[in-house]
């Protein structure tokens, strides 16, 4: 489904957070390559690094140690404009905390990602549609964010994440939000998602949800401690 | 039940409200400044119309006593107009354009066939006063004529007048049937040959110009006799040469009559063109000063407006952020905040001229007179008034709504939608 594949590269990537005097460093040397279409975890206990992983990996910030290349492009290289258009076209978001705009409908906000690409309103309304039946929401169009349950709010960001096929879905503790029946069915979604070629990746707590992923990658403060594929498949 | 967003941009509707505020504040600052540039505007127009109207550029003369000897002459001697002063000094002194004597006659008494008689003042007055003084008739419907070279060379028995000797001569009648009807002056018949528009003129002298008879001065003399004229009237070619001018007058009479050159006493002037200026000084001041205290007001408001940009942008921080995170460029969210800066100026702006409009219409229907309309004018929405405050919005607005913008630009997303 997604229009390209794109192989993630980290080349001893550092990120360093000047605090006053102490400097954090939130990543250090992290050597890192992810192929088209793996489904991997990021785990590691709290301030070791994930978010910050992912916020680079999803070109929200650049490292400023090393390089990180994106389907071959050095992302250090890139102006704000040319960031913001990568993360438009082949990055999808999810957030723990959902970030719906709450005046607009469920539709509204899936097609967000889509009128920032500048696509008609007809084109932008069907696909928002397509998107929202594929996650389960097809009669909840005209609902706002107000109007629907924690899971299903996390469903329609998953949606707008999909909204313009990126390459590479991010998703930070998308469950860390829900409850665990709700968390569960989010989890499903995002591991049907896999394996159409998509790089998924999500941080999260859960051992168990993590364990099913292909591939696990651990943080300790900053440093990459493992990246092991677990197995070619899903597990049993 | 996550609110992140909920709890910030619960102010869609709120916004609305201080959008609303917003504009509001735009509408009176663009009204004050309409209101008081239009009003500006025609008191100035009003101003240089009945400066006009009165003739500008002009000097008047009149004769006095000398204030020191000359040429073996003792001082405090008496010196008067002579009959052909006018031609003397247009020929003479090439700064004039034009001159005429005035002679005046206080009391005379007039009447029309059938009606009371009524006494009124006879000036007597070159062919060139008309045009020099400014007294010229209604041009639609046409109110007749002004005096001309022919009534004077040929003393016709002529009167050019004002409304009020008008109304007092014929009473209310419609004044087109008043040019061409007659009424006797001292026991003489003369006709109305034209009426004096209404304008009332800046600077009177010898009572108001709608008091006045004018009759040609041949006439005036074989009616009152060898009286020396009261005024010498010269029109000038250029109000910068009234200095020049009025040396050469008192160089070209005082040859003639024995005074000194420099002897205002003996022939004294009322410049117009200091009164004039004067006058023209106060309504460009006042207009400096509309135009100011309208402009500051506008200020205000759009401090107004750059103010609320800043609260909104703070208070949308995550929708700017989140935007951004999902491929918004921060150019076009710098952009779409100055839109909208543009849009509740120029809309509350729009309100405040069309509300100024209405207000000014409301203005020019006011009776102030016609004494107070030569000075006030009648406000209007000009182009020039309207475009002038659009402007002005545009520009202002662009600049209030530019700082707010390039902070909701500058927003840096990992920051706002970290997840605590
Ligand atoms: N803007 C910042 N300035 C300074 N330090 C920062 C900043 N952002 C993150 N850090 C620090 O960088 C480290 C990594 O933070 P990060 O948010 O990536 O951790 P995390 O693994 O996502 O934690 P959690 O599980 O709690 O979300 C932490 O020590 C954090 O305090
Ligand atoms: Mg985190």
């Amino acid at each position: 489904m997604s229009d390209e594949s794109t192989t993630l590269e980290l080349q001893g990537v550092g990120v360093t957070y000047a605090t006053g005097a102490a400097a954090v460093h939130a990543l250090r040397d992290v050597e890192l390559v992810f192929e088209p279409g793996e489904y991997a975890a990021l785990l590691g206990p709290s301030g070791s690094g994930k978010s910050t992983l992912l916020h680079v990996l999803g070109c929200l910030q650049t490292p400023t140690a090393g390089r990180y290349l994106l389907g071959g492009v050095d992302v250090g290289s890139l102006d704000r404009a040319q960031l913001a258009d990568l993360r438009g076209q082949r990055i999808g978001f999810v957030f723990q905390r959902f970030h719906l705009l709450p005046g607009r409908t469920a539709l509204d906000n899936v097609a967000v990602p889509l009128r920032l690409q500048g696509v008609g309103r007809r084109e932008r309304e069907a696909r928002a549609r397509q998107l929202l039946e594929r996650v389960g929401l097809g009669d909840r169009a005209t609902h706002r964010p107000g109007e629907l349950s924690g899971g299903q709010q996390q469903r329609v960001a998953i949606a707008r994440a999909l909204a313009n096929r990126p390459g590479v879905l991010l998703a930070d503790e998308p469950t860390g939000s829900l409850d665990s029946a709700a968390g569960a069915s989010v989890m499903e979604l995002l591991e049907e998602l896999r394996g159409e070629g998509r790089t998924v990746l999500i941080v999260t707590h859960d051992e168990a949800l993590a364990s099913r992923a292909a591939r696990v990658i651990r943080l300790q403060d900053g440093r990459l401690v493992s990246s092991a594929r677990v197995s070619d498949g899903r597990p049993a | 039940m996550p609110r992140a967003i909920g709890e910030v941009l619960a102010g869609l509707a709120a916004d609305r409200t201080r959008i609303l505020v917003v504009a509001l504040g735009v509408t009176w600052g663009t009204l004050g400044l309409t209101l008081l540039l239009a009003t500006g505007v025609a008191m100035h127009a009003a101003t240089d119309e009945t400066i006009e109207v009165g003739g500008a550029d002009l000097l008047r003369f009149w004769s006095g006593t000398t204030s020191r000897p000359h040429a073996g002459l003792p001082a405090g001697r008496r010196i008067s107009f002579e009959v052909d002063d006018a031609e003397l000094v247009r020929a003479a002194v090439p700064e004039l354009r034009a001159a005429s004597l005035e002679y005046q006659a206080g009391s005379v008494q007039a009447r029309v066939a059938g009606r009371a008689p009524t006494n009124l003042r006879v000036h007597g007055v070159g062919s060139e006063f008309s045009r020099l003084r400014g007294f010229v008739p209604e041009p639609d419907p046409e109110h007749g004529r002004v005096l001309n070279e022919r009534d004077v060379r040929e003393h016709r028995r002529v009167a050019f007048v004002g409304r009020t000797v008008l109304r007092r001569l014929f009473g209310d009648v419609p004044i087109e049937d008043v040019v061409g009807s007659r009424f006797e002056l001292r026991g003489q018949a003369f006709t109305v040959v034209g009426v004096r528009d209404a304008r009332p003129p800046l600077g009177n002298y010898s009572g108001r110009d709608e008091d006045k008879l004018l009759i040609p001065e041949t006439t005036w003399r074989d009616l009152f006799g060898a009286r020396s004229a009261v005024y010498l009237i010269a029109g000038l070619h250029g109000r910068e040469l009234a200095e020049a001018a009025k040396a050469r007058v008192r160089a070209v009479l005082g040859a003639r009559r024995g005074f000194d050159a420099e002897d205002t006493d003996a022939l004294g002037c009322v410049d117009k063109t200091v009164i004039d200026a004067e006058v023209r000084g106060i309504t460009v001041g006042v207009l400096a000063l509309t135009g100011i205290v309208g402009v500051l007001g506008l200020l205000v408001a759009l401090v107004g407006v750059g103010n609320a940009m800043f609260v909104m942008v703070d208070e949308r921080r995550r929708e700017f952020a989140l935007l951004v995170a999902l491929g918004a460029r921060p150019a076009t969210i710098l952009r779409q905040r100055i839109v909208e800066a543009l849009a509740i100026t120029l809309l509350g702006g729009a309100a405040g001229i069309a509300v100024a409009g209405m207000l000014l219409f409301g203005i020019r229907q006011i009776p102030i007179g016609d004494e107070g309309r030569a000075y006030l004018g009648y406000p209007e929405l000009s182009w020039s008034v309207a475009l002038g405050t659009a402007v002005a919005l545009g520009v202002a607005g662009g600049l209030a709504g530019y700082w707010p913008a390039r902070r909701a630009a500058a927003v840096d997303p990992v920051e706002v939608l970290r997840d605590e």
